[in-house]
């Protein structure tokens, strides 16, 4: 359901793992799936945490302004849960015999899972789902190889138009989706049970009416059963509707695509610091000062200035210096 | 038959003394607390035997206030002494490894290497700026000691303070050393912290424990209450404004659990604790944080500060402005009023003519408010210390809804913690080493303690102020700011740049303060968690 939701697409993908043996670079004999989440813990995050702004690398994913969000990991077995719960009275009745194993599916091989959170573009037919598998594979082809390379059916695709290709073959349904821009309440409206009730009715009366005016029935007692007809009308067009409205994406949050939020982060961040530079001016100073203010952040620009891809500030302020705390583990 | 709950009754002889309320509060405004290393086993537990018996429960004393005590009267002693323990101490001590295994995650790290959560990775909270024998390459704590006792009329401790001392250091010597003193306290002693209320001058020539800390704040107001802390409608009058509140404001005590192991919590569970459940029940995990305060760095920031703030809100007079800064950081005037029912000095002074400073009425009154209706901090800010340290209703997302739809405190009922500890040090010695340490009570140091210093202190998302942290004991990074709201529409907001760090960490650690039936235990040695 939710592959669109607020203004976003939720992309989830199953990509299976390839089986058998493959040489690690090292000389040793591995896995792919050694191979794969060995890439995938080299592959660098964003200038988020301590450690990984220290490195100085950024994260590949950072080259990309519509991606708000994307995670990558290996998926070996869904977790079983044990037998499925069952009454033993039933059971009894039913004969079945609980030391008998119930069958349960695994999964045939590893798969690669990535989940991402992009801009869609409505007016693409495709919501925009391929332009941003072509703008992935342009900005990262070296990491797309290295990443997918061990994935089955990913041999041959050269390309940014095969890329997306395999992309959407490996598609699944998002059934989840999360996103945290509205920074109030939405403007959803809400069923109450009094107005599905007079919709039912008003639906079943409606319906009643029209059969009485076309059957012209003789006898009274046609009325309930074009009633109970009238009321079933009611029933299906109420869940319809609810159904409908349930299936319908999310409303967008005004300006939640990527490059205004990051214009936002940054004139947010640099009108902090003008509203502090500015205490105590005088009106003219003040609208003069505000005047230079709009021309050097230009909050209508969302090329530049803005916040880069990837960073936790764009105001200026030298991130304050971590210190690794390294305690003795020997303790005693 | 009756069909109401049957009230939580806590066995206050089974609980160690100074968690239910604390000592400084009782009476005792000096302490001493001292940290042991264990090298063998069998030593340490002789030397929790040795220590058991004199340990302070928290059984009621006789007091002024009519509160019954039971039928034997316990007398009020001079100085009290209470243990707790480090999950290395009880590591040492030969606690069964299944036992242990029970012990929280950040129990079992310490308070060092949760340092990044702590903000105790930044600036000058590093461990490098630790008191010696808290830095995490020493050999590490151990057993705390607790000592704190009453004083004479001059304001010197009693001498049962170096008696019972004595008595502790004597049943130490008494294992060939192999349960050893760790030295390397900064202040008067190496030995110990010492730690003492603020005296001043009586005007019959005694000298008086004040309620206030270095920066002149009374401290200690806001506390939760729970149930069973307070004996029957004690604890009901007391729950008003600082136990949990309905969205329609109606207060009650807070879980039992939330505070004290082994009974049902805000979640209507009891929680997971080390078995076996009478090694769990009745015991409290606390943060030891030992918090250096930068007074002149204080005085002067506010001083200039003020200055700015008059200009800026015309005010004549820059004692009133400073004042007010003070105040709009904290949320309370230094004298304790919240800016909540006395936004302004006016306000204050009015407060206190209508109802006696330090009467019961004055008391209940400063901590019978809430937020829903001063959510954009007009009168207090949002970001000021009281409102991060106890949100209250504030966080309540349906606060604009009608009463009946509201929330309340839900988002605040599970992130509360019971501040103990008392200031050490004064801030006119020529050693600079003044502040408080403050013993942070909960049931989840994580969830309790962790929660509040990492996202409340140290951050501002919750509040809608970005990365903007505590004003007060939050780690001031470079750029960090306060940004005060405007009272009215006639004044505008003001931004109070340049925030210095105020309050650093000096050192501690996680402590786990047991049950007198588990310190019975860990003593015998006969922890079963079988």
């Amino acid at each position: 359901m939710p592959n669109i939701d607020g203004g976003h697409i939720f992309f989830t993908l199953l990509a299976p793992v390839k089986l058998g043996e493959v040489a690690h670079p090292d000389g040793r004999v591995t896995t792919h799936s050694h191979l794969l989440r060995e890439e995938l813990a080299n592959l660098p995050t964003a200038a988020q945490s301590p450690v990984a702004i220290d490195t100085n690398l950024q994260s590949p994913f950072a080259r990309c302004t519509r991606t708000h969000f994307l995670r990558l990991f290996v998926l070996d077995q869904p977790m079983f849960n044990g037998r499925d719960p069952s009454n033993p009275l039933v059971n009894a009745v039913k004969g079945v015999n609980p030391l008998v194993h119930q069958p349960f599916d695994v999964l045939s091989r590893p798969w690669l899972v990535m989940s991402a959170d992009v801009d869609r573009r409505p007016a693409e037919p495709d919501q925009g789902l391929a332009s941003w598998a072509e703008g992935l594979w342009t900005r990262t082809e070296a990491e797309m190889r290295a990443i997918f390379g061990h994935c089955h059916g990913f041999d041959g695709v050269g390309s940014a138009a095969a890329f997306a290709a395999y992309l959407k073959r490996c598609q699944v349904e998002t059934t989840m989706s999360f996103n945290d821009y509205w920074p109030g309440r939405p403007p959803l409206k809400g069923e109450s049970f009094g107005r599905i009730g007079a919709g039912l009715l008003a639906v079943a009366a409606g319906v009643m009416a029209l059969m009485w005016a076309v059957l012209k029935p003789a006898s009274m007692w046609w009325l309930l059963p074009l009633l109970l007809v009238g009321l079933a009308a009611g029933a299906a067009a109420v869940v319809w509707n609810l159904w409908s409205r349930g299936r319908r994406p999310f409303p967008p949050a005004p300006d939640s695509d990527l490059p205004s939020v990051l214009k936002s982060l940054h004139v947010q961040q640099r009108f902090a610091f003008f509203a502090e530079t500015v205490q105590g001016f005088d009106p003219q100073a003040l609208h003069r000062a505000f005047g230079e203010f709009l021309a050097g952040v230009r909050p209508g620009d969302l090329e530049s200035p803005t916040q880069m891809p990837g960073v936790i500030r764009s105001d200026g302020v030298a991130l304050v210096e971590h210190k690794a705390v390294d305690p003795k583990r020997v303790v005693l | 038959v009756t069909t109401a709950p049957i009230r939580t009754e806590l066995e206050l002889g089974d609980l160690q003394g100074g968690i239910l309320s604390a000592y400084g509060k009782m009476g005792f405004p000096k302490a001493r607390y001292l940290l042991f290393h264990v090298d063998r086993s069998a030593a340490g537990r002789a030397f929790v035997e040795a220590l058991r018996p004199k340990v302070t429960t928290a059984l009621r004393w006789p007091s002024s206030k009519g509160i019954s005590t039971g039928a034997v009267e316990v007398p009020r002693p001079d100085c009290t002494l209470n243990l707790a323990f480090t999950f290395w101490g009880l590591y040492a001590l030969g606690v069964p490894t299944r036992t242990l295994r029970g012990m929280p995650d950040e129990f079992v790290d310490g308070m060092a290497l949760r340092a990044p959560m702590l903000g105790d990775d930044i600036l000058d909270n590093t461990p490098a700026n630790w008191d010696p024998v808290w830095q995490p390459e020493r050999e590490k704590p151990h057993i705390l000691v607790m000592l704190n006792a009453k004083v004479d009329a001059a304001g010197h401790a009693l001498p049962a303070l170096d008696a019972m001392t004595a008595m502790v250091l004597k049943a130490a010597a008494a294992t060939d050393g192999a349960v050893r003193l760790l030295e390397g306290h900064a202040g008067p002693d190496p030995r110990w912290q010492e730690l003492s209320a603020i005296f001043a001058d009586a005007p019959d020539g005694t000298r008086r424990a004040l309620p206030t800390e270095h920066f002149g704040f009374v401290d200690a107001i806001g506390d939760p209450v729970f149930e069973g802390q307070y004996p029957g409608r004690e604890e009901d009058l007391r729950a008003v404004g600082q136990g949990a509140m309905d969205g329609e404001g109606q207060w009650r005590p807070l879980a039992t659990g939330e505070f004290i192991l082994g009974w049902p919590d805000e979640a209507q569970e009891v929680a997971g604790a080390a078995m076996p459940l009478d090694f769990s029940r009745n015991g409290s995990f606390f943060a030891y944080r030992k918090l250096h305060q930068h007074v002149e760095r204080w005085d002067q920031w506010v001083a200039e500060r003020a200055k700015g703030l008059a200009a800026t809100w015309e005010i004549a007079d820059l004692a009133e402005a400073e004042a007010l800064l003070k105040a709009k950081m904290c949320g309370r005037w230094p004298d304790g009023v919240p800016l909540l029912l006395a936004p302004t000095e006016a306000d204050r002074q009015a407060f206190n003519a209508r109802l006696k400073p330090g009467s019961p009425e004055w008391l209940a009154a400063i901590t019978h408010f809430d937020y829903c209706d001063d959510v954009d901090g007009a009168k207090c800010p949002v970001t000021s210390h009281m409102r991060r340290a106890n949100t209250r209703d504030m966080l309540d997302p349906l606060w604009d809804q009608p009463k009946k739809a509201r929330m309340g405190s839900a988002l605040n009922n599970r992130r509360r913690i019971l501040r103990r500890g008392l200031p050490y040090g004064d801030r006119a010695a020529p050693d600079h080493d003044h502040g408080i340490v403050l013993l942070a009570h909960c049931a989840n140091l994580f969830r309790q303690f962790e929660f509040v210093q990492q996202q409340w202190m140290n951050y501002g998302l919750d509040f809608n102020a970005g990365n903007d942290s505590c004003p007060v004991v939050g780690a001031h990074s470079p750029g960090a700011r306060f940004v005060i709201a405007a009272p009215d529409a006639s004044k505008p907001p003001f931004i109070a740049s340049g925030l210095p760090q105020f309050v650093s960490t000096r050192g501690g650690d996680y402590f786990f303060a047991p049950s007198m039936t588990a310190l019975r235990m860990i003593g015998q040695g006969v922890v079963d968690p079988t």
